[in-house]
């Protein structure tokens, strides 16, 4: 049976006329869900087709799309289960009986966990973390009034904002924060009422994302992932009024650039500074203040990450006194998983002088592979494999999966897309309670992994190792040849399927051919490099597309024709490699170093 | 009380250094084909590196036989006691001659001096410290026992860095160790090495030359507490004085020396080896 039939109300849940001051139950909340779920799928094709970005992979309205599935799901499991384990003892029980527990918080807190293993790029990500934060606010309640679902909306928009380092205005983000604004005056009308207005605050800040992003702006579009919220919203809203879910909305002209709004940063580590050691701890609490842990350990040093919640904070910081910082986090909760790396102590262990008491670590790396050639590679140089899929976006529950089967106690994880660097520091979190710690190295792309790994230097601690194949991917020119996925106009006209190439994640040129567009490509790579040295360039040739008669092109020919057409090559004595990569969608991708 | 120092041709000592202190050095054998060589008696460095590019058969290395070390030793005899350090017995069987050499002299119980040979766990100049710290503890007047000790502790407290141009050479000598892992890349790549408890393993892979060498200095200046630094190459002086420069500049206090690797060294390096040896202070 569902909680709906305890509620005080006799309203049925699906009413269309929900009295004012009616609860919403775990019933309503599994019902919205659902509803939102389906209204996101009707809506994913129209999402991904306002993506300004026309490369072939990771799109947003898919990406969400799963993730919000993932928590319908679970809430359907979740009810089956209660449902069951209630009936025997409810029958005799009179109808106005307390419930004994808190279903709504459950199912929401339910619904949560599943959306957080399951999230699919960095919209699904910040999706996850957003319905984090209802399920947060909502823990420990059977049912909500009015009130609480305006906290409810406020707490979720903190934590969409918490998962990014640098938030920016004119995302996903800040339709969170407009749907929140529903709410001090809330309480004086129905759930129902309050959700409505939160959908329209929503919308009309889709409307105003080109204003904050001076990208969308430039291109006249939307955020994509701001207009996934804004469904999202919607179909909640439908779920509970008990609204027609209707034919989907086409977006139409409105188009959006998901990965100007998205891209989270590369990890801002320096160097060591001068503190000796690398303290990481875990703590566990009921009402952990991140900010009071942070302000009790910043004088104790430097490069300080304090993440987490009230119940769950984790805690790196590089310091000399690693005791102090451990009785600095002792004082705010239970203090466990502490570890400490003497960042001098792997020269000593090499002329044998082993620390005492130093933690013992072995160190794995995984990094998502999408092509059988850069699954070998990756596996030359020691990494284990995330299957990418066609994609190339795993959720953190296969990254997580895959770094439990890599035998390492410290797994160096590499995303190699900028779409799946928040779901890999997802997998980060989420093993924080495990006996696994995910060092995640954000890059970008495949070849970035290659120079990466070849980075890792396999005698230093983990968090080093991270550092430098972190310092090692950002220092690498990459570019990419590939097809456009749909027109755009900007930043330089492209046809469906015409052949372009990018310069890091730019899009710098347009040609008729891949190989046309790898001639020009490796120019402006040369270039870029200024008058840094270029030693050596190298081209991972994709997946062999039969259609195009010019994809058949020998690896051999390509060492010759680049050297033809472009005499800096020879005369910069930059050495050329070409490899099988096997990727999709990229006849080729590019690394000069 | 007289002790007599005996190390052999791998420890890549500064002639200087071996005469200052009257080292007695056992040469290893260089064999290309049928024709074998003394490493530094027949065969010098120069003209084993001109060879080296040439030769289509690669090289091989051999330890030197008993009788060597038996004959250097009953030279000695004049001595109170011999300390005799060596490469260490993970990289080549030179120490088991020397012992087998020094074991039968003490059996035949006539009036050669007592010997202690040192496994150093070391090669190049990871040795040549090693041997240095004896030959500076033996004039100071120190006994054979503490030169032994002094080699011994310096031994522990070096490092022997390198890079490579290939694994191949490592591989066919038979050499490659822990580094094995990385063998097999479809991709070019430029090894960094470590010589560990004396045994080849890698630290990482760039793929660049330059990178490799950044790595390397990197390396070398951030390792703590550093005595005296060897700077070692096989074909590429250029590049070792420029290190060593770099690292001078780095490190002002340090001592820092540059040495050619014995072709024993070189043959299971390769040509372009680029390296260093670092003596940590106690």
């Amino acid at each position: 049976m569902s909680h709906a039939g305890e509620s005080p109300s006799p309203a049925q849940a699906t009413d269309r006329s929900r009295p004012p001051g009616t609860s919403l139950t775990a019933a309503d909340f599994r019902r919205m869900l659902r509803a939102a779920s389906a209204w996101l799928d009707q809506h994913a094709d129209a999402i991904d087709a306002i993506n300004v970005f026309p490369v072939p992979d990771g799109d947003t309205g898919r990406n969400m799309a799963q993730t919000l599935r993932a928590a319908a799901d679970a809430t359907e499991e979740f009810t089956a289960e209660t449902t069951a384990a209630t009936t025997a003892e409810t029958t005799a029980e009179a109808a106005t009986a307390q419930p004994p527990d808190a279903p709504l918080g459950d199912l929401a807190r339910r619904a949560a966990d599943a959306a957080l293993l399951g999230a699919r790029g960095n919209s699904g990500v910040i999706l996850s973390q957003w319905l984090r934060g209802l399920a947060l606010a909502l823990a420990g309640h059977a049912q909500a009034e009015t009130a609480l679902l305006a906290d409810t909306l406020a707490r979720a928009s903190d934590s969409a904002y918490a998962s990014i380092e640098k938030p920016r205005e004119g995302t996903i983000l800040s339709v969170a924060r407009a749907a929140a604004d529903c709410g001090p005056h809330a309480s004086h009308f129905s759930i129902a009422a309050a959700l409505r207005a939160a959908v329209e605050r929503a919308e009309i800040a889709v409307a105003r994302t080109p204003q904050q992003m001076p990208l969308l702006a430039q291109a006249g579009v939307v955020d994509s992932g701001a207009q996934g919220l804004a469904v999202v919203l919607a179909g909640l809203e439908r779920g509970l009024s008990g609204a027609d879910l209707g034919p989907a909305a086409n977006f139409g002209q409105i188009r959006s650039d998901w990965l100007a709004g998205a891209t989270p940063h590369a990890h801002s580590h320096g160097s060591y500074g001068s503190y000796g050691f690398c303290t990481e701890f875990v703590l566990r609490g009921e009402t952990l203040s991140l900010q009071r842990i942070r302000a009790a350990l910043d004088p104790l040093g430097d490069s300080m990450i304090v993440a987490g919640d009230e119940h769950l904070a984790r805690v790196h910081l590089h310091t000399d006194t690693p005791q102090a910082a451990f009785d600095a986090g002792r004082r705010f909760g239970a203090i466990d998983r502490c570890t400490t790396d003497d960042m001098d102590a792997r020269h000593q262990q090499l002329v044998g002088e082993r620390t005492p008491g130093a933690p013992v670590i072995t160190v794995a790396a995984i990094a998502v592979a999408s092509g059988d050639g850069f699954a070998q590679l990756f596996r030359d140089f020691g990494a284990s494999i995330v299957a990418g899929g066609p994609t190339l976006n795993p959720s953190p529950a296969e990254i997580l999966a895959a770094a439990r089967a890599s035998g390492g106690t410290d797994i160096l994880v590499l995303p190699n897309d900028p779409n799946v660097i928040a779901a890999a520091r997802q997998a980060a979190t989420l093993a924080a309670d495990s006996s696994l710690t995910l060092h995640v190295v954000p890059t970008q792309s495949q070849p970035a992994a290659v120079a990466a790994l070849a980075a890792w230097d396999r005698t230093a601690a983990p968090r080093e190792s991270s550092h430098r194949m972190t310092r090692a991917a950002v220092a690498l020119l990459t570019g990419a040849i590939t097809h456009a996925a749909r027109p755009i106009d900007k930043p330089l006209p492209l046809r469906r399927g015409q052949p372009f190439a990018m310069l890091g994640r730019e899009i710098v040129a347009a040609a008729q051919s891949p190989q046309a567009a790898l001639v020009d490509l490796v120019a402006r790579m040369l270039v870029a490099r200024g008058n840094d040295s270029a030693e050596l360039l190298t081209i991972y040739t994709g997946q062999i597309d039969p259609s195009p008669p010019s994809a058949a092109t020998p690896p051999v020919d390509l060492h010759t024709s680049l050297t033809a057409a472009i005499p800096a090559l020879a005369e910069r004595g930059v050495e050329i490699e070409v490899v099988i990569g096997g990727q999709p969608h990229y006849p080729f991708l590019l690394s000069l170093e | 009380m007289t002790v007599r120092l005996v190390t052999d041709s791998t420890a890549d000592l500064d002639p200087s250094d071996i005469d200052r202190y009257g080292i007695t050095i056992v040469p290893l054998n260089i064999h290309f084909g049928a024709d074998v060589y003394r490493d530094g008696v027949d065969l010098g460095k120069d003209q084993f590196y001109a060879r080296l590019g040439e030769s289509a058969v690669l090289p091989r290395t051999s330890q030197p036989g008993v009788s060597d070390f038996q004959a250097v030793y009953e030279s000695l005899a004049h001595a109170d006691a011999i300390v005799s350090v060596h490469i260490g017995g993970k990289l080549s069987g030179t120490i088991n001659a020397a012992q087998t050499a020094a074991k039968l002299l003490t059996e035949r119980d006539d009036a050669t001096p007592p010997v202690i040979v040192v496994d150093s766990d070391q090669a190049s100049m990871g040795l040549g410290f090693a041997t240095l710290a004896a030959a500076e503890a033996i004039a100071q007047g120190a006994s054979a026992q503490d030169a032994a000790a002094a080699a011994q502790s310096a031994a522990r407290r070096s490092r022997v860095l390198l890079i490579v141009d290939t694994l191949e050479y490592l591989q066919k000598g038979g050499r490659i160790g822990r580094a094995r892992a990385f063998l097999g890349t479809l991709l070019r790549t430029k090894p960094v090495l470590e010589l560990a408890a004396g045994e080849i393993q890698g630290i990482e892979r760039p793929r660049t030359r330059q990178k490799a060498v950044e790595r390397l200095f990197e390396l070398i200046v951030r390792t703590p507490k550093p005595r005296r630094i060897g700077i070692l190459h096989g074909t590429t002086p250029a590049e070792a004085e420029a290190l060593a420069t770099r690292v001078r500049d780095a490190l002002p206090n340090v001592p820092v020396t540059v040495h050619r690797c014995s072709p024993v060294i070189g043959v299971h390096t390769g040509p372009a080896a680029l390296g260093a040896a670092i003596e940590r202070a106690p």
